[in-house]
C-alpha cells in the first residue's frame, strides 16, 4: 500500500498580531504545520506500521521552513517527502494547490491513499480534500475521526452533527482526518537525528506540467464584532437601569 | 545500540553553535541538541551585540549577517516619575572592530546555525536532554527521553538556568539574590516613525541603558521597523512584582509611551539572567570528556553599564573547541580553563567583580535616581527665587539619606566600575 500525505505550512493563528487598524501583521507572524496535517502525518505512520505502507509527503512551496516541516514529518516515521517549487506559494488558492497535488499524485504514485488534515490552520476552507478527489477521481472520505484498514477496505467513522457515519470505501481513495482522529506522535532524538539525513525531493511545476488557474485573494481582514455601546447611568436609579437592561435583552429574543 | 560522534554539544546558542562550528572545522563529527523549536528560540536578549568577536572569526559576516542598525547612540537615563535624565554619547565612527550592533537574537542564531550547518554539523531541534552519561567519571554521551548519544567529549551549553549541570551536582541551584529577570517587548514602530523620534539615520541603531526607582534597571535598542524595549529587575528585591507589570510600567513612562505611539506589540517575552558575576563563575567549568561554555559556566559580564553576553559565549565556544582539539578523550578538559585565563575573559570578570554587589545595593536604583531627579527638577523649575546648586542638593537629599552616605556609597560605585 502506498500513502501519500500532503502537508501545508500555515500562518500559526495563535501568534497572529494585528495593526491598531485591524490589518493583520502576516509576514511577521511565525509558520507552522498544520494540527490536523500533523493527525495526517500519523495515520499515514500507523498504516506503515500496521499495515508496511510506504508513506510519502508532499508540501508546496519550497522555504526553509518547508524544509523543516518535510524532516518534521520524517521524523515522526514518513519514508520520502516532496517539496514543489513554485513562486508565491502564499497567494495560491486551494485549486491550484489541489491541480498541483493530484499532478504530483499521478507522476510518484499511483497512490492508494491520500490522506489530508480535514481544513488548514489558516483559511479552514476544508475544500482541498474534495478537489485532490475530484481532479483525480477517485471517492473521498471526509473529516473522520478514526480510520482502519480492514481486509481491503478503508473503514472511516465521521461525526457530523446528526449522527455518527461510518463509511467503507475500496482504494484507491481520499481521505480528511480531523484533530481527534489521534495524538501525533512525538519525535525522539533516534528519529530527529535519522530525519536529518534524509533526502527531501524536489519537483518544480513546470516538471508537472501544472498550468495555474488565476485565482486570487482580494483582502483579508480581523473580523470585528460590532459593540452596541448603551450605557444607562445606574448611579441615580438603579431598579431603573436593570428594567432597561432587561427590557433591551427581552427584545433582541 | 546508540549513536556515536565525536562530539556532543547541548544547546544550540550562541556559544553551542560556537564550539560547534570551530569543531566541525577541525574535523570533528558533532551534533547539536537544540530543547527549543530551532537554535535561538530559547534565547532572550535586549538587542546588541558585539562586534569583535565575529569579525575574527567569521569573515564576511558584515555582509550577510541579520543585522537590524550599527549603534552610533549610546544613552544612559533615569526615568523619574514623569521625567527623564540622560546621558548620550554620539558615535559617527565608521566600522572598525570596535564597534556594535542590534540584532535579533534569534535571527543571528539562525544565521550561525546555517553556517554550522555549512559544515555538516547535525543540529537536531526539539530535544531535551535529560542527563549527561558517564563511564568510570569519564562523560561519555547523553540521554534523551529513551535514546542515548555516545561521544568522546561532550559539551554543556545549556545557558543561564542550568538544569542538567544542577542534576549531576557539577554547580549548586543558583541563589534568588543573583538572578534577575529580563521581560522584553518588541514594538513595531516602523523605521521613519524611528529615525524621526530617536534622532537616528537610516542605518544608526540606539541603544539605551536605563534606571528607575520603580523596577530596577532596563534598556531600549531600536531594530530596523521594531524598539525592543525590557526591564531587568532583581528578584531579591520588590519580590512581589511581576513581569508582566513592570514592563507596563515602562511602557506608560511618559517619555517612553511617546516613542512607542502608535506601535503594535509583536513579541513578549522573558528570561532569567544570573547577576552574580565574578563569584557565580564556575570554578572548574570542564572535567573528564566534559566541559561548560557559556551561560552555563558564568561567563556574563555585566559592567554596570553594559552586560555582555553573546560575545562571551561565542569566544568561550572557540577556546572549548581548541580545548577539545588538544586533549586525548578521557582526559580532563583543564586546558580549557587555561586558555579562559590567557583570553583576558577570566580578568575581565574579576576586574567587575564587585559590581553585582553595587548593583543590589537597592539605594543605587531607588534612593539616588530618585535624588538626581529631584535635584535636577528644583534646578530646571524656574520661578522668582533662584536656588544654589548646594541649596537644591539640601533640598532632594532631605529625609532621604545623608550627605555622607551618599558620598562614600558614590565612592564605592566609582571604585568598582
Amino acid at each position: 500500500m502506498r500513502v501519500l500525505t500532503p502537508i501545508k505550512l500555515t500562518v500559526d493563528i495563535s501568534q497572529l498580531k494585528y495593526e491598531s487598524s485591524g490589518e493583520p501583521l502576516i509576514d511577521i507572524a511565525p509558520r507552522k504545520m498544520g494540527d490536523s496535517d500533523k493527525c495526517a502525518i500519523e495515520e499515514a505512520v500507523r498504516l506503515k506500521e500496521k499495515h508496511n505502507a510506504h508513506t510519502v509527503v508532499v508540501t508546496v512551496g519550497s522555504t526553509p521552513d518547508h524544509e523543516r516541516m518535510v524532516r518534521d514529518a520524517y521524523a515522526m516515521g514518513i519514508d520520502e517527502g516532496y517539496i514543489i517549487e513554485v513562486d508565491g506559494h502564499e497567494n495560491l488558492q486551494a485549486v491550484n494547490v489541489g491541480e498541483i497535488i493530484a499532478s504530483m499524485a499521478e507522476k510518484t504514485g499511483p497512490y492508494d491513499l491520500i490522506i489530508l488534515g480535514a481544513g488548514s490552520l489558516d483559511t479552514h476552507s476544508y475544500t482541498l480534500g474534495p478537489i485532490v478527489a475530484s481532479r483525480i477521481g477517485i471517492p473521498i472520505i471526509a473529516s473522520v475521526d478514526s480510520l482502519n484498514y480492514v481486509e481491503g477496505y478503508i473503514e472511516a467513522k465521521s461525526v457530523m452533527e446528526d449522527g455518527t457515519y461510518i463509511y467503507r470505501s475500496k482504494p484507491p481513495l481520499v481521505v480528511t482526518v480531523t484533530t481527534e482522529a489521534n495524538e501525533p506522535r512525538i519525535p525522539t532524538l533516534k528519529t530527529i537525528l535519522k530525519s536529518k539525513k534524509m533526502e527531501v525531493k524536489r519537483l518544480s511545476i513546470e516538471q508537472l506540467g501544472v498550468r495555474l488557474e488565476k485565482v486570487g485573494l482580494v483582502e483579508v481582514k480581523k473580523y470585528i464584532i460590532q459593540r452596541k455601546n448603551i450605557v444607562w447611568d445606574a448611579s441615580e436609579d438603579f431598579e431603573k437601569a436593570v428594567d432597561n437592561l432587561v427590557n433591551l435583552l427581552v427584545g433582541e429574543v | 545500540m546508540s549513536e556515536k560522534y565525536d562530539v556532543v554539544v547541548v544547546g544550540g546558542g550562541p556559544a553551542g553553535l560556537s564550539v560547534a562550528y570551530f569543531l566541525a572545522d577541525k574535523g570533528y563529527t558533532v551534533v547539536v541538541l537544540e530543547r527549543g523549536l530551532e537554535p535561538g528560540s530559547k534565547n532572550v536578549f535586549g538587542g546588541r551585540v558585539y562586534s569583535y568577536p565575529l569579525d575574527k572569526y567569521f569573515p564576511g559576516w558584515r555582509r550577510d549577517a541579520p543585522i537590524e542598525r550599527w549603534v552610533r547612540r549610546e544613552m544612559l537615563s533615569i526615568l523619574c516619575r514623569e521625567n527623564m535624565a540622560s546621558i548620550g554619547y554620539q558615535l559617527s565612527r565608521k566600522p572598525d572592530g570596535h564597534d556594535s550592533f542590534t540584532v535579533f537574537l534569534s535571527r543571528l542564531l539562525k544565521w550561525m546555525a546555517s553556517k554550522v550547518e555549512e559544515k555538516n554539523v547535525l543540529l537536531a531541534s526539539n530535544v531535551r536532554v535529560d542527563e549527561m552519561l558517564f563511564r568510570d567519571g569519564v562523560a561519555c554521551g547523553v540521554r534523551a527521553g529513551e535514546d542515548k548519544i555516545e561521544a568522546e567529549y561532550v559539551v554543556i551549553a545549556e545557558g543561564a538556568n542550568t538544569l542538567l549541570l544542577e542534576k549531576h551536582g557539577l554547580r549548586g541551584r543558583p541563589s534568588p539574590r543573583d538572578i534577575a529577570v529580563g521581560v522584553k517587548e518588541v514594538v513595531r514602530v516602523g523605521r521613519e516613525k524611528i529615525n524621526e523620534r530617536f534622532g537616528l539615520g537610516d542605518e544608526e541603531g540606539l541603544a539605551q541603558f536605563l534606571i528607575s526607582p520603580v523596577f530596577g534597571g532596563g534598556f531600549i535598542y531600536t531594530m530596523k521597523e521594531y524598539v525592543s524595549v525590557g526591564v531587568v529587575y532583581r528578584l531579591s528585591f520588590n519580590n512581589h512584582v511581576e513581569g508582566k507589570d513592570v514592563i507596563e510600567e515602562l511602557r506608560m513612562h511618559p517619555e517612553i509611551s511617546k516613542l512607542l505611539e502608535g506601535g503594535v506589540p509583536v513579541e513578549y517575552s522573558a528570561h532569567i539572567i544570573r547577576e552574580g558575576g565574578y563569584k557565580d563563575l564556575m570554578s572548574k567549568p570542564y572535567g573528564k570528556g566534559y566541559v561548560v561554555v557559556g551561560d552555563a559556566a558564568g561567563l556574563i559580564l555585566n559592567t554596570g553599564f553594559t552586560v555582555r553576553g553573546v560575545d562571551l559565549a561565542i569566544e568561550s565556544g572557540r577556546l572549548a573547541a581548541e580545548a577539545i582539539t588538544k586533549t586525548s578523550p578521557g582526559e580532563e578538559l583543564s586546558i580549557y580553563m587555561d586558555l579562559l585565563r590567557r583570553s583576558g575573559i577570566i580578568d575581565a570578570l574579576k576586574k567587575f567583580k564587585n559590581v553585582p554587589k553595587i548593583l543590589s545595593n537597592q539605594r543605587i536604583y531607588v534612593e539616588y535616581p530618585d535624588l538626581i531627579c529631584k535635584l535636577l527638577d528644583n534646578i530646571y523649575s524656574v520661578d522668582e527665587f533662584p536656588e544654589t546648586l548646594n541649596e537644591s542638593l539640601k533640598k532632594a537629599v532631605k529625609g532621604k539619606t545623608s550627605i555622607i552616605r551618599l558620598l562614600l556609597d558614590l565612592l564605592m560605585t566609582v571604585r568598582s566600575l
